[in-house]
């Protein structure tokens, strides 16, 4: 991190990938295939089970023996005429075997550069690399496998000769002070979870939900179950008892079920965010996680589009942690990459987090309004149009479903009540609040000058009331401030309206 | 908690805001009224066909009320169709100002998009055939915002709807230079 003066260019000359890559060609190449052909290649082992079984498997042989030595051909040709190397502040890339091609990438166009590691990466010590360019030029840039220290240096580069040429051409130049510029390779780590933060994760994952869902399926189970035993076994007190073993044995499956999904989420966290580090570098963050595949991605403070945390009822009361994502503008080039997500992150950080990304951002000056009740009574309205047939016609039929069906139609009244209260908005001078959620909380923050455009919307019950609902797009995404007056609906719109174009500042 | 640096308070700054309550909307091309009415013919005539080929290819276990009835709501949706795009089309309007194109359409549910040049993407002027017929075209403007986001003003002359293109890229144009 020390050679911001003395900046080399160890790339000049076209260069392969480490020889690790073939593997990784065909590994990718299979992985392909196999997602694309898994189906067909079951019916034909299915197929095999009856009969003719020498024949189907010679014709196996072949097609595996033809696929392996191809997929090997093909990787060993790709990986021949894959060169890459930097001149004239430019990235170059040649490739292709049945067609050529050649890519340059202006170094200053670079919006990021991401690593990504899986299982065999790190067995032998390499790394997978992803170029993200500014705009929507679909221009993708990766490269399969190159040693870990070649990466680093081919970034550090990269960054820091983008830095080099940018101010004079970047929109946000005001911005940039010189300080930003030094600071460009310097890394701050802001959070990194521990064993134990992994364990809160699993736990407070949401369980209920899924369990919610499994219940209702062993529920129907031993009703469906209930209707068949009476016939097969006409004393009653042995049906109690099949009903009383039935209900234990609901139970008991419950509690095996709560195990398996809390047993599942624990692996999962452990994956995904084993040994996660969130760090802050340069004009952006960037995040390294996960047990098996290793993946690193960074946003740009350029590109992101909204800032945004949420919690569920256990993270909220018993850890106190929350979910973070930076959500960052789509470009077409890496498009399922679009958010940053940090769990189990602390209000504490969460400020640290919003003061890098907003600067001194001041929470007391948000003064939240709430929206019109008129919404809560029309979610009422249609939840009870939907909910009042169906248990009028249950009671008489089953008695208990009538009663599962008032409690249900209970339930989803009072979320909707407690969502009402939670769905708050303000806006300072700069930064547009969002408030939501149902039983945990949920956070929204957007930078006014980046959004795109603007949406009032009148349904035929808002318009008899004068209400209207403000529809707020970015380019991460919208944004609803649902059920408010009409007249303040168009006094937010000209002040949004106002922001946007009063601004200086690029969205991007 | 500070009420005075909130959003409520910079009141002078409203009052010098340009409303979009203020301006006035220009519609789209008389001839429009045409296509949509005509459009709306066209689905209601091909959901007609659909119903008279249920009539007589219905099964016999097809309860006697089902006919009847589907036949009435499917009246009922003709009729709305027609009146909606009757309705809708007095809705429509757009305006152009110095900084942003506002456009407004939606008889039984109203919307009004708002989007600032120098947020524009692109835009492009297309025709489908029934507007090519009435010699109509269609102005789309898009930004990043996703394809919710983006307008679409139906109903405008290709000279028109050109003009509009031209005048938006400009503005966008000077917009970025500005920046």
């Amino acid at each position: 991190m020390t050679k911001r003066s003395e900046l080399v260019n160890n790339f000049k000359e076209p260069r392969r990938q480490s020889l690790v890559a073939i593997f990784m060609i065909i590994y990718k190449f299979y992985k392909i295939i196999i997602r694309q052909i898994w189906p067909f290649a079951l019916i034909f082992i299915l197929g095999s089970r009856g009969g003719k079984r020498d024949a189907y498997e010679e014709y196996l042989l072949y097609i595996v023996v033809f696929f392996g030595l191809f997929s090997m051909v093909i990787a060993i040709l790709n990986y021949f005429r894959h060169y890459f190397y930097i001149a004239d502040d430019k990235l170059h890339v040649s490739k292709g075997v049945f067609k050529k091609q050649k890519i340059s990438i202006p170094l200053e166009r670079v919006q990021t550069v991401n690593f990504e590691e899986n299982v065999f990466h790190r067995l032998f010590k390499v790394t997978s690399l992803k170029i993200d360019t500014a705009g929507s030029v679909k221009k993708e840039f990766d490269l399969d496998a190159l040693s870990l220290s070649d990466a680093e240096e081919i970034r550090d580069y990269i960054l820091s000769k983008k830095k080099e040429i940018a101010p004079s051409s970047d929109l946000d130049a005001d911005i940039k002070t010189d300080g930003q510029l030094v600071r460009a390779e310097e890394e701050e780590l802001i959070t990194q979870l521990s064993i134990g933060d992994l364990f809160k994760i699993g736990v407070s994952y949401n369980h209920l939900k899924s369990a919610g869902i499994i219940m209702g399926a062993i529920i129907w189970f031993f009703s469906e179950l209930d209707d068949v035993m009476p016939d097969v076994i006409n004393e009653d007190n042995v049906t109690e008892t099949v009903i009383g073993t039935g209900l234990m044995l609901a139970l008991v499956l419950s509690v095996i079920f709560i195990f398996i999904s809390f047993l599942f989420s624990m692996v999962r966290s452990v994956l995904r965010y084993y040994g996660l580090n969130f760090k802050r570098r340069g004009d952006g963050f960037k995040i390294i996680s996960g047990l098996i595949t290793r993946q690193e991605f960074s946003a740009l403070d350029n590109k992101i589009q909204q800032v945004g945390w949420k919690d569920n009822l256990l993270q909220k009361n018993l850890f106190r942690i929350h979910d973070f994502t930076l959500k960052q503008a789509g470009s077409i080039a890496i498009n399922s990459k679009k958010s940053i997500n940090v769990p189990g992150v602390s209000v504490a950080k969460i400020k640290e987090i919003i003061r890098y990304h907003f600067g001194d951002l001041d929470f007391s000056q948000f003064a939240f309004n709430g929206v019109s009740k008129k919404m809560l009574y029309r979610w009422w309205l249609y939840l009870s149009l939907a909910f009042i047939p169906i248990t009028i016609t249950m009671f008489p039929l089953d008695y208990s479903a009538g009663i599962l069906s008032i409690l249900i139609y209970l339930f989803f009244g009072y979320s909707q009540w407690k969502n009402y209260h939670k769905t708050k908005y303000a806006i300072s001078q700069e930064v547009l609040y969002i408030k939501g959620g149902t039983y945990g909380d949920e956070s929204n923050l957007i930078k006014l000058h980046k959004i795109q455009s603007l949406e009032i919307h009148q349904s035929p019950y808002q318009f008899r009331h004068d209400l209207a609902s403000l529809s707020i797009y970015t380019a991460s995404g919208s944004n609803k401030i649902p059920y408010i007056s009409l007249a303040r609906a168009k006094e937010l719109s000209d002040l949004l309206l106002f922001k946007v174009e009063s601004s200086t500042k690029s969205w991007m | 908690m500070n009420p005075d640096s909130s959003f409520i308070n910079p009141q002078i700054e409203q009052d010098g805001l340009p409303a979009v309550a203020d301006i006035t909307y220009h519609p789209v091309e008389r001839n429009y009224l045409k296509v949509r009415i005509l459009t709306s013919f066209i689905i209601g005539f091909l959901l007609l066909a659909l119903y008279v080929v249920f009539i007589f290819t219905q099964p016999e276990d097809t309860p006697s009320w089902f006919v009847p009835s589907a036949g009435i709501l499917l009246a009922l949706l003709i009729v709305l169709l027609l009146v909606s795009s009757y309705k809708g089309y007095y809705r429509m309007g757009y305006a152009l100002r110095q900084k942003d194109i506002v456009f407004k359409k939606g008889w039984l549910w109203k919307s009004n998009t708002m989007i600032p040049f120098k947020r524009v993407q692109h835009s492009e002027v297309n025709q489908n055939p029934i507007e090519r017929f009435f010699g109509l075209a269609k102005l789309k403007v898009f930004t990043a915002g996703g394809t919710a986001s983006d307008l679409s003003i139906a109903g405008l002359t290709p000279q028109k709807a050109e003009q509009l293109k031209v005048f938006i890229t400009t503005q966008t144009n000077r917009n970025d230079e500005e920046e």
